[in-house]
């Protein structure tokens, strides 16, 4: 009895299938990923960095209708300012 | 899908460049940005208003002895420690009280009160730009003057519209130092220059203040490089006041101006090519009137803020007396 006994040879069909079915799952499973990277997230979902930001803007405009309220005061448009493109508050 | 947060903004008035996100205000406390936009806090809601002498402004050469409806709302550019109205210079608008005065009710109030001018002062009128402008431009339409009484902090271009309604302006250049802009008032010298400039290229009438206070700008040297400076580039017919500090705000700890420091800066100006210096804040003080340069004798005789007497020929701007003519708005 021996344990190297030579394993008898397999067809070539064989091989080409598990290549082709391997293939496949990889091709999936990065196409998968990608599209999960870049997919929009879906509406109602907020960065926690965002929703901080918006609370805390949020806190701020209750602060100056009471202002308003408290100096009897009204917002009138202003002059010479420039909006800052691509930075929010 | 509206976004979430609005854009910054940047407000380009004054040099000090302010920006703003959602619902946050510059340094001046009054204006503010709300969702995406500029507005002012303080269009129509003067916390001061009251007629005063023009003399008080101080304008020596700009209608002398006549009444001038001098408005003012909270806010500041600046935040001197040595602040004479820091009360509401350094206020919120919200901590003052404020009457509801739009741009109409201004001028009618000032041609009630037999005033031939409107004064955007006390506190500093940048800051209610807005409210400024449209009041000018009404007191024009009505017959009346307009003037600026201020520290310069102004950008160019803002200052070019405001020049189209405005008459005249008093800047109070605080000091001749970097440093002491700096130190004293959290601003910059060379904005305050620049303005002076466009305001007399802009054919503004301009009349300058420098405040001394003890120890901190009463420096001859500083002195005579300022008086220098006004000489050559503004121009010595340029009048300027040397004005006394009285304790306050931050500055309780130091005394009045002794009243031989504001005499020799006084001289150092002359001695520099300027025409017209007088000591202000020194009530009874000689250095109060107007006299002629060229044959030395009294044109306006100020005791306090009246007017005791007048040489100048209104038409012709001229001297009563040799003719020279004298610098000013006379009629
Ligand atoms: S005017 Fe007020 S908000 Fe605008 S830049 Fe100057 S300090 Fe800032």
């Amino acid at each position: 009895m021996t344990f190297f006994k030579r394993r008898p040879k397999r067809p070539m069909t064989g091989d080409w299938i598990s290549c082709v079915f391997f293939s496949v799952i990889l091709g999936l499973f990065i196409i998968i990923t990608a599209e999960s990277m870049f997919q929009k997230k879906p509406a109602g979902t907020i960065e926690p960095s965002v929703a901080e930001a918006h609370r805390e803007v949020t806190e701020r405009a209750r602060i100056i209708r009471e202002v308003l309220k408290q100096g009897h005061l009204e917002l009138t448009p202003g002059r010479h300012y420039r909006v800052l493109e691509g930075e929010e508050s | 899908m509206t976004p979430l947060l609005s854009p910054k903004i940047q407000c380009t008035l004054c040099p000090n460049l302010c920006v703003m996100g959602d619902y946050e205000r510059g340094k001046c406390r009054v204006r503010i940005n709300q969702g995406g936009e500029l507005f002012s806090l303080v269009y129509g809601k003067p916390c001061a208003v009251h007629v005063d002498p023009m003399e008080k402004k101080p304008l020596y050469h700009f209608l002398p002895g006549t009444g001038i409806l001098s408005i003012a709302t909270a806010g500041c550019l600046l935040s001197c420690k040595y602040c004479q109205n820091w009360e509401i210079s350094q206020a919120w608008p919200e901590e003052t009280r404020n009457l509801d005065l739009p741009p109409k009710d201004v001028v009618d109030a000032a041609i009630r009160s037999g005033s031939r001018s409107i004064a955007y002062t006390y506190t500093e009128p940048t800051v209610f730009y807005e409210y400024m402008w449209d009041t000018c431009a009404l007191a024009h339409e009505r017959g009346l003057r307009n003037v600026y009484v201020t520290c310069g902090y102004i950008n160019p271009e803002p200052l070019r519209e405001l020049a189209k309604v405005m008459d005249a302006a008093n800047v109070d250049l605080k000091g001749f130092t970097e440093a002491f802009y700096l130190d004293v008032s959290g601003g910059h010298l060379q904005p305050v220059l620049d303005a002076i400039l466009l305001m007399k290229e802009l054919g503004m009438h301009v009349e300058l203040t420098n405040l001394i206070v003890p120890t901190k700008n009463d420096d001859p040297k500083m002195i005579r490089e300022m008086s220098q400076w006004i000489a050559k580039y503004a121009g010595g017919d340029t009048p300027l006041h040397f004005s006394r500090f009285y304790p306050n705000y931050r500055y309780r700890n130091l005394p009045p101006t002794p009243l031989e420091i504001l005499v020799q800066a006084r001289e150092i100006a002359m001695e520099e090519g300027i025409r017209y210096v007088y000591v202000g804040n020194v009530p009874g003080s000689d250095y109060n009137s107007t006299y002629c340069p060229s044959c030395r004798k009294r044109l306006i005789h100020r005791i306090g803020y009246e007017v005791l007497s007048f040489e100048i020929d209104p038409e012709t701007s001229a001297c009563r007396f040799c003719g020279t003519k004298i610098n000013g708005v006379w009629k």
